[in-house]
């Protein structure tokens, strides 16, 4: 693919840490101005870290970055002004309280001070937070602060936004009222790039989808498109098929059998767990951390089910 | 069966979450070198009756504080709520819990704190002694007890989770100040001649104060006589306790789990105003003119102004230096009156200064440290060219809030004591404080605040560094003290130190991102 004038440009971009653990393999991708991305992938494909590098929070790595033309390793600051970013955990300063947190940042974006107070009150005010604006953050709930991180991302009104999960913690209508907001920002010519477990929103809100996995890309199109490569007809089913992971429905009747008492029929492999979790839908959303149900949780609980178990009955 | 069970298991689980053992014993040990030093005040003081009023207010105090700062964070662990709130266990097993866990923590310090006093006071008035002191100590432990717990749920009542830790914290502040001050101060009171006289009698005033309740029938018992007023103090003793019992248990005890309760729907604090907030704003435009700067200024500002850690960290070195300047000004051998007026011929005050100075740095070198360093991620994800002015920004912040503090406190008493000769070795000794405190972030100058967690980093404080934190301030303070021999030497000094602060700050300043590990 050769666009024209691509805002976004990585050239086999490869990274690595200690050398040993090859997180990305050489990723080539381009895009567009005023497209959304779907960047999906199991846990551990490297999405995070293709993002990071694409910042400029991460500085090493092989291969060629560039954003709005500008190569990041040497111009990552002018690069920053212009881009918004939402991090995947949602960790801010919680002595703080929105109002300082904003107010910060758009100093350091060196927007006049009244055109801060301006935006940062409507956008707290839209958001429903108006009421804990000089709140300290330390009570605040995932879904409060992610919204803070979501106005966090725009208060300088950037080109590029980079989102990563951004709509975790979120409630129903939030989710709703962002998603609307970012097809908005689309059709305004920002790009947006973003990262996400959650299949159906990436397949009603994205324009192109790139799926990665084990640091390579392994599909990239719309979403029509990648209908028509595979026969699946959800972007869950293209997805687990894609990424090469089948059996989940075996694995699930596994882990009720736990449950229940039995043991477990042959070896389970971590590797084959994590495409399940990915791909189960909202309950394990709510799951701490969005790690998903990490084969060491399943461990953890495996003894407490037995002694706490038959006691209640 | 079950339930005796679990609860043995969930007490067996919170003292192994508590990393008892280790510094469990330091505290125990603390407080039994604390109650030696109480218990020779038997031998000290003639009056049996006032060396217990004295003894027993002390052990009331120290398990009042002790029983307020550690168990906040048993009765607040809203993380043992999450995992054992949806298993079987109802409320009544966890209260027997909590009160089992208590209780032989509460053992552990009255022991502690007491068998100082027991021993001496058995060698001294016998076995009558030995039998009616502990009883004695029972009936105080409980009356605290149940004064901690009211003071709990009115705490609770009148302010939300936030507010309520932030006043925790404050005790255990005062806490560790108090035991890393009283083995200073503890042994000089004890020389104190006042001591040998001091003796109280019954009258009406002693009858509100509790050690009195419980220090007259000891007392009594010891001497065989039982007099009138010995009586009516040992039935308020006796009676008050029990008074509480009841009343905490049939008033407040079902008040107070859903106090609890409507803590954990917490209550934010909010931050309009407050004093914080523009002080910080006030003094960054003062001082600091980029935007990155300024940025890192107030964040800073604020932050250690609310983050209950670093207050925990670092205020009680801030205490203990104020003790241990109190007592080299006022301590030594010599009587204090005498102390007073040859202060003024001396020139410790150089002394006072410079101690001052060092306390700056090891604060700064703290700011690195948060629990929530993770929130790190924005310093690079913002468009800042030069990192040096965060830490430039960080550096300033912190030698107007506690170098403005530490020299507030100092220059006036100084003033006072020594008079206006030496306002310019105040006004060196600060300028000095500057310099150091710029010369000393060079060390640490990679490390970007509240960015990394704690634990780790205790490695990074080698010992080297650790020398020079001492090192430059004392040299510095041998200069000054040199330049007091030479006319106009300190004034001539002041001038030259600023001149030297400006390279420091700029190179400072100038740190690239290069030179900052990758988030």
């Amino acid at each position: 693919m050769n666009l024209p004038n691509p805002i976004i440009t990585l050239r086999d971009l490869k990274k690595s840490y200690d050398g040993v653990n090859n997180v990305l393999k050489g990723i080539n991708l381009e895009i567009a101005p005023g497209q959304i991305i779907g960047y999906i992938g199991p846990n551990g494909a490297g999405k995070s870290t293709t993002v990071k590098i694409m910042i400029g929070m991460i500085p090493e790595f092989s291969g060629e970055v560039r954003v709005f033309g500008l190569d990041i390793a040497t111009q990552a600051q002018d690069v920053k002004k212009r881009i918004g970013y939402v991090p995947e955990t949602a960790a801010l300063y919680e002595t703080l309280t929105p109002n300082e947190f904003l107010r910060f940042l758009g100093r350091i974006h060196e927007i006049p001070e009244p055109e801060i107070r301006k935006r940062v009150a409507g956008m707290l005010h839209l958001f429903g937070l108006k009421e804990n604006a000089d709140a300290r953050m330390t009570s605040f709930s995932k879904g409060m602060k992610q919204k803070v991180l979501i106005i966090a991302s725009l208060i300088h009104d950037p080109d590029i936004l980079f989102l990563d999960e951004p709509l975790s913690g979120l409630d129903a209508n939030m989710m709703v009222v962002v998603k609307e907001i970012l097809s908005r920002l689309a059709a305004k010519g920002k790009t947006i790039f973003y990262c996400s477990h959650v299949m159906d929103v990436v397949e009603r809100v994205c324009d192109r989808i790139v799926i990665i996995d084990k640091g390579v890309l392994i599909a990239d199109g719309t979403f029509d498109e990648l209908q028509g490569m595979n026969k699946g007809e959800s972007l869950e089913k293209i997805f687990t098929q894609l990424t090469g992971s089948s059996g989940q429905e075996r694995l699930a009747e596994e882990f009720i059998s736990v449950l229940e008492g039995g043991g477990i029929h042959d070896r389970l492999h971590p590797q084959d767990l994590r495409p399940v979790s990915s791909a189960l839908r909202d309950p394990e959303r709510r799951l701490p951390q969005n790690q998903g149900a990490s084969p060491d949780q399943i461990d953890d609980r495996q003894p407490e089910g037995k002694v706490r178990g038959p006691a209640q009955v | 069966m079950t339930i005796d069970n679990r609860k043995e298991k969930s007490v067996a689980q919170r003292k192994s979450d508590k990393e008892i053992s280790n510094s469990m014993i330091w505290v125990l040990f603390m407080y039994a070198f604390l109650g030696l030093f109480s218990g020779m005040l038997l031998v000290m003081i003639p009056s049996l009756f006032t060396a217990l009023v004295l003894i027993q207010a002390m052990i009331m105090v120290m398990t009042a504080v002790a029983l307020i700062s550690d168990f906040s964070s048993v009765l607040l662990d809203t993380t043992d709520n999450a995992i054992l709130q949806f298993r079987p266990i109802d409320d009544r097993t966890m209260a027997v819990a909590r009160i089992v866990h208590i209780s032989i923590y509460l053992l552990m310090i009255t022991l502690s704190l007491s068998l100082g006093s027991l021993v001496i006071g058995t060698i001294k008035y016998g076995l009558m002694f030995t039998l009616t002191f502990p009883v004695s100590l029972l009936f105080s432990v409980l009356f605290i007890v149940f004064l901690s717990n009211i003071f709990y749920v009115l705490l609770i009542k009148i302010s939300g989770e936030e507010r309520f830790r932030d006043i925790i914290l404050y005790f255990q502040i005062f806490m560790a100040v108090l035991a890393l001050g009283s083995y200073q101060l503890l042994p000089r009171l004890m020389g104190a001649s006042f001591l040998k006289n001091f003796s109280m009698e019954i009258s009406w005033w002693t009858f509100f104060i509790p050690p009195a309740w419980v220090a007259a029938p000891v007392e009594a018992a010891v001497r065989g006589v039982m007099s009138g007023e010995a009586l009516v103090l040992t039935l308020i003793g006796i009676g008050l306790p029990v008074l509480f019992v009841i009343l905490v248990v049939k008033f407040l005890a079902p008040g107070f789990n859903k106090a609890l309760l409507k803590l954990e729907m917490t209550v934010p604090i909010r931050e309009k105003k407050s004093p914080g907030r523009v002080l910080s704003m006030f003094f960054s435009r003062l001082t600091t003119f980029r935007p990155v700067e300024r940025f890192a200024f107030e964040l800073v500002w604020l932050i250690t102004g609310r983050d209950r850690k670093f207050k925990m960290k670092t205020y009680p070195t801030f205490g203990y230096w104020f003790i241990i300047t109190a007592v080299l000004a006022l301590g030594g051998k010599g009587r204090f009156s005498h102390m007073i007026q040859n202060l003024p011929a001396s020139k410790i005050y150089l002394v006072f200064l410079y101690t001052g100075c060092m306390l700056i740095p090891m604060t700064l070198f703290q700011i690195r440290l948060s629990d929530q360093f993770q929130a790190a991620w924005i310093y690079h994800v913002l468009p800042i060219a030069k990192p040096g002015e965060i830490f430039r920004g960080a550096v300033k912040a912190m030698m107007i809030k506690f170098g403005g503090i530490i020299f507030l406190l100092l220059a006036i008493p100084t003033l006072f004591i020594w008079g206006p000769a030496v306002i310019d070795d105040i006004g060196l000794a600060f300028v000095n404080m500057i310099f150091i405190t710029y010369a000393l972030s060079l060390i640490n100058k990679n490390e970007l605040p509240f960015a990394k967690p704690y634990g780790i980093a205790r490695e990074a404080q080698t010992r080297v560094t650790g020398f020079l934190y001492l090192l430059l301030p004392i040299f510095l303070g041998l200069v000054h003290y040199g330049l007091t021999y030479i006319p106009f030497g300190v004034l001539i000094m002041v001038p030259v130190i600023m001149v030297l602060i400006w390279p420091v700050s700029k190179i400072i300043a100038r740190t690239l991102w290069t030179k900052i590990p990758p988030f």
